[in-house]
């Protein structure tokens, strides 16, 4: 979610309920001479409400995985979930009387901020990465199809090094269809190659290439690093006839294409990384802060 | 230049049904939120199968409570509802409120807030004690507090602080606790003996011609006489020719002078009545330091307790020089007590930290202010021994 000027009502809204709980708890902690527990009815307002706000928040996760579940926008749901759950911590904080409390309320208490501050975290890095994303991987892709990516992208370098390359080149043109025109790209037939020896792109692609289209071990492999790359590339170019330096380039723009989809992985994983901690420890403190509603309630 | 690739090309790439398959990413998300939820209420179901409450308290119980902290039913008799007094009173006959009596006492979990840590179950916010006690005009600082309302009453004594303990007293000046010694409680004195405490200077003498001889302290006139006649019957006794000497008398106008013919019973009665009057008639006998009261001498009411309202421990405040309280330079025979104004006590307790909640002092249950065991709270105390 980005942070824009399309956030300003909710986040004046956020602002006017903080600062009307702020100015509440101040008159009640006022008149406790021992200091504001969740037990009084301020405290049980308090908690009750940022209880009900975990609950709400939540059911986000409910809403993405019932697509068809109508009620209201999914922008929309995400934003009540940001405001509301910054809204949460400080009416906890209230709930508690800023006291940690006995050995569940504490744990409440401390899952609560985990929560509330991986979920800011969440909040920023969206705001952030995906900008850095966009600049610097231009031929992004699905997140979970980055693997099926690689392994087509590994076949195309087989096919570029079997010979079959060239066989179809995309031809860039302007094509006219009534009132419409726009720029196409369209496949042509491409002059077969003479016979060449292909040895050293077959043998760099088995011992080079190969691994920098796994799954894993990409950092490690010499073609991760620009300019390793680019000096392996030029080696290659000199092993090879200039017939084939078309190809050995190809090549290059499908390991510039690998190193992208890597860039991307690992953005993703600082963009979703954050939910390992922000989503399991939130049902613990859905199912810890019931049990505590009802042990405190009883008591 | 890099080969283009065709839209379909680019389109062949994605697997159009990738969603339908779990992707790990999301696989062990669901995992750890299982497993968190699991942990969590594992931990609570572990408790619940050793009965142990603990993880549901509200904060640590008191330390006098601790024994009973892991079994919450122990004190919360009844679901969903407030403490209720009889769960204290099963165990605590406490007392009501300190005089005045109130109609109706506050619960005990009012002012006893449990669940604050080991220490605080007796601390008391002063806001409790506001709460009610607004004809003070609720005393938010000890800055605004009253000032003392001592016991006033008519000590029945004589004593002057200053002149024991001037530099030219006999025997050298006296040291504070030459007399006075803390009780077991710390809080009060031990009561002052006249044996023990000014027999050494004061002994109870009444005749020149036999200095040694001593009458006990605290008689009562009878006794003392019958004491006086035993000792000089035993003198006489001892020396009869001195019961037949002539007793001597001063000249009274209208008489010859002559003395009276001697016989057993005057020479006694004379020696007692001469013994008499040294001890029970001037300043140097007993009226040296009682007053007379309309049965002779009137025994002391010193009060053990100057402030009943309230307590002070003596033992907690032994590193402060008993002079720093206590402003004796001008305390002659009439007036024997030095209390401190409140303005001495706010030198440390308003302005230098100590504490200052209402409950350093005063205490809600009337058993919590008793009159020490065989002494009279306020009024007369005990005859000085």
């Amino acid at each position: 979610m980005i942070l824009d000027r399309s956030q300003r009502g909710w986040a004046l809204s956020t602002l006017a309920a903080f600062l009307v709980a702020t100015v509440s708890y101040a008159i009640t902690a006022a008149g406790e001479p021992d200091g504001p527990r969740g037990g009084s009815a301020p405290g049980l307002l308090f908690g009750g409400a940022a209880y009900a706000i975990v609950l709400f928040a939540a059911l986000l996760g409910v809403r993405r995985r019932l697509a068809g579940w109508q009620v209201g926008r999914a922008a929309g749901w995400l934003r009540a979930h940001v405001w509301l759950g910054l809204l949460s911590y400080p009416l906890i904080l209230f709930h508690a009387g800023f006291r940690f409390g006995g050995p569940l309320a504490f744990t409440l208490l401390v899952l609560f901020t985990l929560v509330w501050a991986s979920g800011v975290a969440g909040m920023l890095i969206q705001h952030f990465l995906p900008r850095i994303l966009t600049e610097s991987v231009d031929q992004e892709t699905v997140y979970e199809q980055i693997d099926q990516v690689c392994a087509q992208l590994r076949r195309e370098a087989e096919t570029l090094v079997g010979g079959a390359g060239g066989k179809t080149a995309a031809v860039p043109r302007a094509k006219t269809a009534g009132a419409i025109q726009g720029r196409v790209v369209e496949s042509r037939s491409a002059v077969e190659e003479p016979a060449a020896d292909r040895a050293p792109l077959e043998r760099f692609l088995a011992d080079t290439m190969a691994a920098f289209f796994a799954s894993k071990g990409v950092r490690s492999s010499p073609l991760w690093e620009h300019h390793r790359r680019a000096a392996l590339f030029a080696g290659l170019r000199q092993r090879v006839v200039p017939a084939l330096h078309p190809v050995t380039r190809d090549l290059e723009a499908l390991c510039s294409q690998r190193e992208q989809l890597e860039i991307q992985r690992r953005i993703h994983l600082w963009m979703h990384g954050w939910l390992f901690v922000h989503v399991p420890l939130a049902y613990a403190l859905v199912a810890l802060g019931a049990v505590h509603a009802v042990a405190a309630l009883s008591y | 230049m890099a080969k283009r690739k065709t839209t379909k090309e680019i389109a062949d790439r994605i697997d159009p049904q990738y969603f339908t398959r779990p992707h790990p990413l999301r696989t062990w998300r669901r995992r750890a939120s299982l497993g968190a939820c699991g942990l969590g209420l594992a931990w609570l179901g572990i408790a619940f199968a050793l009965g142990d409450q603990r993880p549901y308290l509200d904060g640590r119980v008191s330390r006098a409570h601790a024994f009973v902290e892991e079994d919450c039913a122990k004190c919360h008799v009844e679901a969903f509802s407030a403490l209720p007094d009889a769960a204290c009173s099963a165990c605590h006959a406490a007392a009501p409120h300190a005089p005045p009596a109130l109609a109706t006492d506050p619960a005990c979990a009012s002012c006893h807030r449990e669940h604050r840590g080991r220490e605080a179950l007796q601390v008391v916010a002063d806001g409790r004690c506001n709460a009610c006690h607004q004809h003070h005009g609720g005393v938010r600082e000890f800055a605004g507090h009253p000032a003392f309302r001592v016991v006033d009453q008519d000590q029945r004594i004589r004593f002057g602080h200053a002149g024991h303990l001037a530099p030219g007293l006999a025997g050298g000046p006296l040291a504070c606790n030459a007399c006075h010694v803390v009780d077991a409680s710390g809080e009060a004195f031990q009561p002052i003996r006249f044996d023990a405490h000014c027999a050494a200077c004061h002994p109870l003498g009444f005749d020149v011609d036999h200095p040694a001889a001593r009458v006990p302290h605290a008689l009562d006139a009878g006794e003392l006489k019958l004491r006086l006649d035993a000792f000089y019957l035993g003198v006489l006794r001892e020396d009869p020719a001195r019961a037949t000497e002539a007793e001597p008398r001063s000249p009274v106008p209208g008489r010859d002078g002559s003395p009276p013919p001697p016989s057993w019973e005057r020479a006694l009665e004379a020696r007692t009545n001469g013994a008499l009057r040294v001890l029970l008639g001037g300043g140097a006998g007993c009226l040296l330091c009682h007053t007379e009261g309309p049965e002779g001498v009137a025994a002391p009411s010193i009060p053990r307790d100057w402030m009943p309202r309230a307590r002070f421990s003596h033992a907690t405040h032994r590193f402060t020089a008993c002079s720093h309280c206590h402003d004796l330079s001008g305390n002659d025979r009439a007036t024997v007590s030095a209390l401190p104004k409140i303005a001495t006590c706010r030198e440390c307790h308003a302005l230098s930290g100590a504490r200052t909640s209402c409950t350093t002092c005063h205490l809600f249950h009337a058993d919590l202010h008793p009159p020490p065991a065989g002494t009279a709270r306020v009024g007369r105390a005990p005859p000085v021994r």
